[in-house]
């Protein structure tokens, strides 16, 4: 047995040598062969062998293969003149799957192995996307990264065993060997390197750090690892520089936001891209819970291609929560003034390629908070001394402290999304339906007088449908991303009532001459009909610079009809002009370059943008003729800009960012209201030139410490900004008039001094100065806005605490708002004080318990902690001392 | 050294405090009672009023200004709609823009301050104070009803049930201004709201004070093509010297053929004399039929008055006028809005001096022409009358004497966003 083996083995050693030594010689000798040499050669009924063997001898080659791959024994006829061997070889193998290729004067055919594809998604440990790590197979030196959502794939691999080295800053290195037959998707998880107490102290870049860091300025707000505790979205804004959150009442009241001074319709607000309008106004930031979000950017000025339309002065995109594994989450929170909210949120995979999610909440409140010191109409009855029998009435007025009694809230949303990823024309596709339903009760206009309003409610209901589409192409050198939205929206508002409340919520005896609390009276129902669409498209023009092209449209359609209105005479027919419809058409196209430039420590971005409406409704200056009379206006406007961000170290970089940017007017503005407003086909869009210049400064110490300063200073030069002007006795309209500069500086600074604890300020100062005025005075502060306010908070957390996994988070927050008017006012030190909104100074705190393995965390959250006497909008009271608390459960 | 100086010092402040004896009289110190007196409100001085995009600004000026004046430097509020001066106090609208009337003071210091208020259930804005007991204004607080109160106490002390008065609408009565003939109220009423747009007649209510009831009413009658619009001014403007009452309205905007008169209710007469007919406009320029309006009428003495007439008619709105025909009928809606446009904006309206019993009208040289539709507020000061002028080009007041015919400009005004008015403490306009 022995001998017999050692035979085999000599045998084959010799044969080795042997043509080792062949092969060598033939080496040394032969000529290279090309497989697009053109030869001749004749076959008349010969096996595949045979040709071979004849093309060895003609053209002084070899072939190396396994005999057994061929199969087919029959023999062939055919005659080739001038035809390359390529081409005389996929002849010979049609129906054979093989492979050849040539080494030297060897040509090798091989049977074709089928070509593999190693595809997955990185995620956290809390089940959350982890995009842009680096994915290497370590054998054959490939490597990749994730994408926005935190996927990869690597193709044309064969069978085998790989070494998957998966990494990314903040992240443990995750190194996992998998042997591959087949396709296979994998589930990447990174683990933190730390636990994490707030955005702040993320040792990966985030991606709301990213987020900020880019070369224009972004605030990102990282809500991630607030969703527990139990504040709104408007709670979380706050924080951020340069924000001011105005709501006239409680829970899910009107809600404006003035960012860098500007507010109103110069501040667009968009979810997940999509302006908020398209959604029917049931979304407001004050009433989507921050379990519904995943992240919110606050653009200062300057609007990204990809998420711009038209923003006089920046925009916040309200990103919502993304998940791609399974994962459950609800939440309930109660709270003062009987404040219900309800959050469901979840992600099913059905298998590799489909998921089914929803984001989805509640929220109940009859916001009766107390106001101190409202003054209070009393209607008594006198008598008459002149005519005993007729006693008269007299009205009075009190001061009382009082609780609102009509502004109740209820407010849902819910989306069902289904996802389908890694299809042959889609790398993924989303299609989304989302109801919406608001429903309030009105309290008061916009300030506080003697008596409240009782009855006056206004109900949206919108249904909204999202696609959403994402594809690659050339080796990720393209990206393309599609969405839209088509949504129905139903408002009403029922102002109808005879009565008069006062404060006490009693019914004043009068007669209400009007027939409605505010105005005149109104059963107004409003159809809206809106469709918005988005085209993203990025191409890698070279390693280092990209070619982005972005194009919005958004068409809206407004009918609706109003038994209460004073019908208008049109072809001798009374008409409700809310019957007429009105239309508006909006198209804003962008495109740029994005370039990253030595070693990426220099970003710039340049880009275009054109801005194109067109608008139609019923022309009131034109009424009374025989037919509708439609007025249609129309305006093409350009704008531009540019960022530019140098990362001077690691731990500093500075960036400079401008935009000429452009506010298309409303409907109102251009169309008025059939009433005190007239239209103004001639309205210009607002202009603005938006700079910023910043910097910041980041280091890490030993032991998780951090020092982070960041400083932005930012000018807005506004121009043809929309006034109302009085025209005539009792009409007002839209013109384009002020001028306005505005200017200031904000300080963001971050201190994590103990390895639990992390401190946080956000100061801003700001002025925005009339500078120009048709009629009016110049030099004098925009009213109703502050010059000074900031924020404080800090973060302590306790680990493992009564037991292991288990943490309390301890949080405090100090906002203070400098003194300011509401009035246009030269001086405010010598202003009228009845009109000063006075220094505000509120304090915020709680603690949130995680009990980790189990998926449940409590959080208690106390807002205006001293009870102070705080405003809001146009001196609108804000509720003391309140308190909530919250059960979060999640899978 | 520090301890000698010390020494010293202690050495003389015995010696100083040791130099006065026992037996030393004391002087006797007769104390005079201190008088505080109570800082007076002032009765004299200025104050301009302006609109901002916030409100309005208030000023004090303690001297008639000259030259140009910034009048957006006062006292910020949300409101300042003065109803009626008396006093030297300013019955506004309350200021912080609730409903309800605020008494206005300038105090000792200059600033304007509120004394009281009286709360209301909606915006009043037409108010009028007889004297310190008895003022007028109408409120919803009691329907059909004009409530009576005290200027001085701001007390309501009744209301008068004007139910029986002529209403064409049959909305709740709104009245745009108060006249006083002694205990005698006029009021123009005011239509608006649901079967306005039906009513062709000029409507005075007459109410008296002194028992509170209502007492008629008259009219001018309309010719049943269109509306007469209200008239009346700021204050008492309206009666002269031998108690007549003259009663201005704005006629017609819409070319409905109605021109804007002085109405006359005779003295001893509570009725609208259907014979005196005085178009200010037409008799200024007989061809004046687009915009026959005359604004800002005030009765002086000997029978003379002072008003903003419109004379003529704009070119455009003539040539467009002409391409329709020279028909009325014939002008499209565009075509009419257009040569609203044009009526309003082009200046062809000047200050005239009336003679009410000769039913003249004389342009006051020196005065820019205004728009149609200026409004302002007159005051008087040191027998000189101050007419506020609007144009293109400023916001003035222009001096104008009544005795000698004179008139030159007294001061331009800048700042705010409206049109700036003038009101003089001292003569309660």
């Amino acid at each position: 047995m022995y001998n017999y083996t050692n035979k085999i083995l000599f045998k084959k050693i010799c044969k080795i040598v042997f043509y080792t030594f062949f092969f060598m010689l033939e080496a040394v000798s032969a000529q290279d062969i090309s497989l697009d040499k053109k030869i001749t050669i004749n076959i008349n009924n010969e096996s595949i062998f045979v040709v071979l063997d004849k093309i060895e001898i003609k053209e002084n080659c070899f072939f190396s293969y396994d005999a057994s791959i061929i199969k087919n024994k029959e023999k062939l006829s055919k005659n080739f003149t001038n035809i390359s061997l390529r081409s005389i070889l996929n002849e010979l193998f049609k129906e054979y799957t093989v492979d050849y290729y040539v080494k030297k004067n060897v040509i090798y055919i091989k049977k074709r192995s089928k070509k593999l594809e190693i595809r997955g998604e990185i995620v956290d440990s809390k089940g959350s996307p982890v995009p842009f790590a680096s994915v290497i197979l370590k054998n054959i030196r490939s490597g990749t990264s994730s994408n926005e959502n935190g996927r990869f794939v690597f193709k044309n691999l064969q069978k085998g065993i790989y070494k998957i080295i998966t990494s990314t800053v903040g992240f443990k290195t995750n190194i996992r060997t998998i042997e591959i037959s087949k396709d296979v998707y994998l589930n990447i998880v990174l683990i933190e390197k730390i636990e994490s107490l707030t955005d702040i102290i993320v040792y990966s870049k985030s991606e709301s750090k990213k987020q900020s860091e880019k070369a224009i300025t972004i605030t990102s707000l990282n809500i991630k690892e607030l969703k527990d505790q139990a504040i709104g979205t408007e709670e979380v804004l706050k924080t951020a520089t340069g924000v001011i959150i105005r709501q006239n009442g409680g829970l899910g009241s009107n809600t404006q936001i003035n960012l860098n001074g500007l507010t109103g319709n110069a501040v667009r607000i968009y979810f997940d891209g999509i302006p908020l309008q398209v959604y029917g106004n049931g979304m407001q930031p004050n009433n989507i819970p921050v379990d519904a979000l995943e992240r919110i950017d606050v653009y200062k000025g300057v609007m990204p291609l990809d998420i711009g339309t038209d923003a006089l002065g920046g925009g916040i995109n309200l990103i919502p929560l993304r998940q791609s594994r399974n994962y459950f989450r609800t939440s309930y929170s109660f709270g003062s003034f009987n404040t219900h909210r309800v959050t469901f949120n979840g992600l099913k995979k059905i298998n590799d390629k489909i998921a089914i999610s929803t984001i989805s909440y509640f929220n109940y409140s009859d916001n009766n908070y107390k106001m101190r010191n409202i003054p209070n109409l009393i209607v008594t009855e006198k008598p008459n001394l002149l005519n005993p029998d007729k006693p008269f009435q007299v009205a009075t007025e009190e001061r009382i402290n009082t609780r609102r009694f009509h502004d109740q809230h209820i407010s849902g949303f819910i989306e069902v999304k289904l996802s389908v990823t890694d299809l042959k024309w889609a790398d993924r596709l989303d299609y989304s339906s989302s109801y919406t339903k608001k429903e309030d009760e009105i309290q008061h206009g916009s300030f506080i007088t003697n008596t409240a309003i009782g009855e006056v409610t206004t109900d949206v209901t919108a249904f909204s449908q999202r696609i959403d589409y994402r594809k690659t192409f050339f080796e990720d050198k393209l990206k393309v991303r599609y969405y839209g939205v088509l949504s129905h929206a139903l408002d009403k508002v029922n102002d109808s009532s005879t009565n008069k409340y006062n404060w006490r919520g009693e019914v004043l005896n009068l007669n209400n001459e009007t027939g409605a609390e505010f105005g005149a009276a109104t059963l107004r129902e409003r159809e809206n009909l809106s469709t918005a669409h988005r085209f993203r498209l990025n191409y890698k023009l070279t390693e280092h610079i990209d070619f982005n092209l972005s194009d919005f449209y958004r068409y809206t359609k407004i009918q609706g009809k109003d038994p209460l209105a004073e019908p208008q005479i049109i072809n001798n027919v009374p008409t409700d002009l809310n019957t007429i419809p009105s239309s508006v058409n909006r198209n804003v196209f962008g495109a740029g370059l994005d370039g990253d430039f030595f070693e990426d420590t220099l970003n710039t971005i340049i880009f275009y943008k054109n801005y194109y409406y067109k608008a139609e409704a019923i022309d009131i200056f034109r009424i009374g003729g025989t037919i509708v009379p439609i007025s249609e206006t129309q305006n093409i406007t350009n704008g531009y800009g540019f960022a530019l961000k140098y990362q001077i170290n690691p731990n500093f970089f500075i960036r400079t960012s401008f935009e000429q940017a452009i506010r298309i007017p409303t409907e109102t503005e251009i169309f008025g209201n059939l009433s005190t407003i007239l239209p103004n086909f001639q309205l210009e869009p607002e202009e603005s030139l938006n700079w910023n210049i910043g910097a910041q400064f980041e280091k890490r110490f030993k032991n998780n410490k951090l020092f982070s300063v960041n400083i932005n200073g930012f000018v807005r030069d506004q121009k043809n900004l929309i006034r109302a002007q009085q025209v005539s006795i009792d009409r007002v309209q839209f013109k384009n008039e002020a001028l306005v500069n505005g200017k200031g500086v904000e300080l963001t600074l971050k201190i994590i001094p103990l390895k639990n604890l992390a401190l946080k300020g956000n100061f801003t100062y700001q002025s925005n100065e009339i500078v120009s005025n048709d009629d009016g005075p110049t030099g004098i502060q925009v009213p109703n806005t502050p010059l000074n306010f900031y924020n404080i908070s800090a973060n302590y957390n306790i680990e493992n605490l009564l037991k292991s996994e288990n943490d309390l988070q301890l949080f405090w927050t100090y906002f203070f708002t400098d003194k300011f008017s509401i009035n246009e006012v030269t001086n405010l030190d010598t202003a009228n004080t009845d009109f000063i909104i006075p220094v505000q100074n509120v304090h915020n705190a709680g603690a949130t318990y995680s009990i980790k393995n189990k998926g449940l965390a409590f959080s208690f959250n106390l807002q205006n902690v001293f009870n102070a006497h705080v405003f809001d909008n146009f001196r609108i009271p804000r509720p003391g001392i309140n308190y909530a608390f919250k059960i979060n459960y999640s899978l | 050294m520090n301890s000698k100086f010390a020494l010293v010092n202690m050495l003389m402040l015995l010696l100083i405090l040791t130099s006065c004896s026992k037996e030393d009289p004391v002087p006797e110190v007769t104390e005079e009672p201190e008088v505080i007196e109570e800082p007076q409100n002032k009765t004299t001085g200025f104050i301009s009023i302006v609109g901002t995009s916030s409100g309005t600004v208030a000023t004090y000026f303690e001297e008639l200004p000259t030259g140009t004046v910034d009048v957006s430097l006062g006292k910020d509020f949300k409101e300042f709609f003065p109803l009626d001066i008396y006093d030297h106090t300013f019955f506004t609208r309350r200021t912080d823009g609730a409903p309800g009337i605020a008494k206005m003071v300038v105090n000792a210091d200059g600033e304007i301050v509120e004394e009281g208020f009286i709360a209301t259930v909606e915006s009043i804005s037409r108010l009028a104070i007889k004297d310190s007991e008895k003022g007028i204004f109408k409120s919803t607080v009691n329907e059909n009803s004009l409530s009576v109160f005290n200027p001085t106490t701001l007390e309501i002390t009744g209301a008068i049930d004007v139910s029986a008065g002529f209403n064409p609408t049959g909305n709740p009565p709104s009245y745009n201004g108060f006249i006083f003939r002694g205990d005698d109220v006029f009021s123009p009423m005011r239509f608006s709201g649901p079967n306005s747009g039906f009513v062709n007649d000029y409507v005075l209510h007459q109410v008296n004070l002194a028992t509170n009831t209502f007492v008629g009413d008259t009219k001018r009658e309309g010719n049943g093509n269109g509306t007469i619009r209200h008239g009346i001014n700021f204050g008492q403007s309206s009666l002269d010297s031998a108690g007549d009452l003259f009663m201005p309205d704005e006629g017609n905007y819409e070319l409905a053929g109605i021109n804007a008169r002085v109405n006359k209710i005779p003295a001893g007469s509570n009725k609208i004399d259907p014979t005196y007919i005085f178009a200010p406009s037409v008799v200024l320029n007989p061809q004046n039929i687009a915009l026959p309006i005359f604004s800002s009428f005030k009765v002086l003495e000997n029978g003379k008055a002072v008003a903003i007439v419109n004379k003529d008619i704009p070119q455009a709105a003539l040539a467009i006028f002409i391409a329709a025909g020279g028909n009325v009928a014939n002008l499209t809606p565009v075509q009419l809005q257009q040569i609203s446009a044009i009526l309003f904006t082009t200046e062809t309206a000047v200050w005239c001096e009336l003679d009410l019993n000769a039913k003249t009208v004389t342009p006051i040289a020196g005065i820019p022409n205004m728009g149609a539709f200026a409004r302002g507020t007159i005051f008087e000061h040191n027998g000189d009358m101050y007419l506020p002028v609007r144009t293109t080009l400023e916001e003035a007041y222009y001096k104008y004497s009544p005795a000698t015919g004179a008139a030159s400009k007294a001061f331009v005004m800048t700042g705010g966003t409206q049109s700036p008015v003038f009101y003089n403490i001292a003569n309660n306009n």
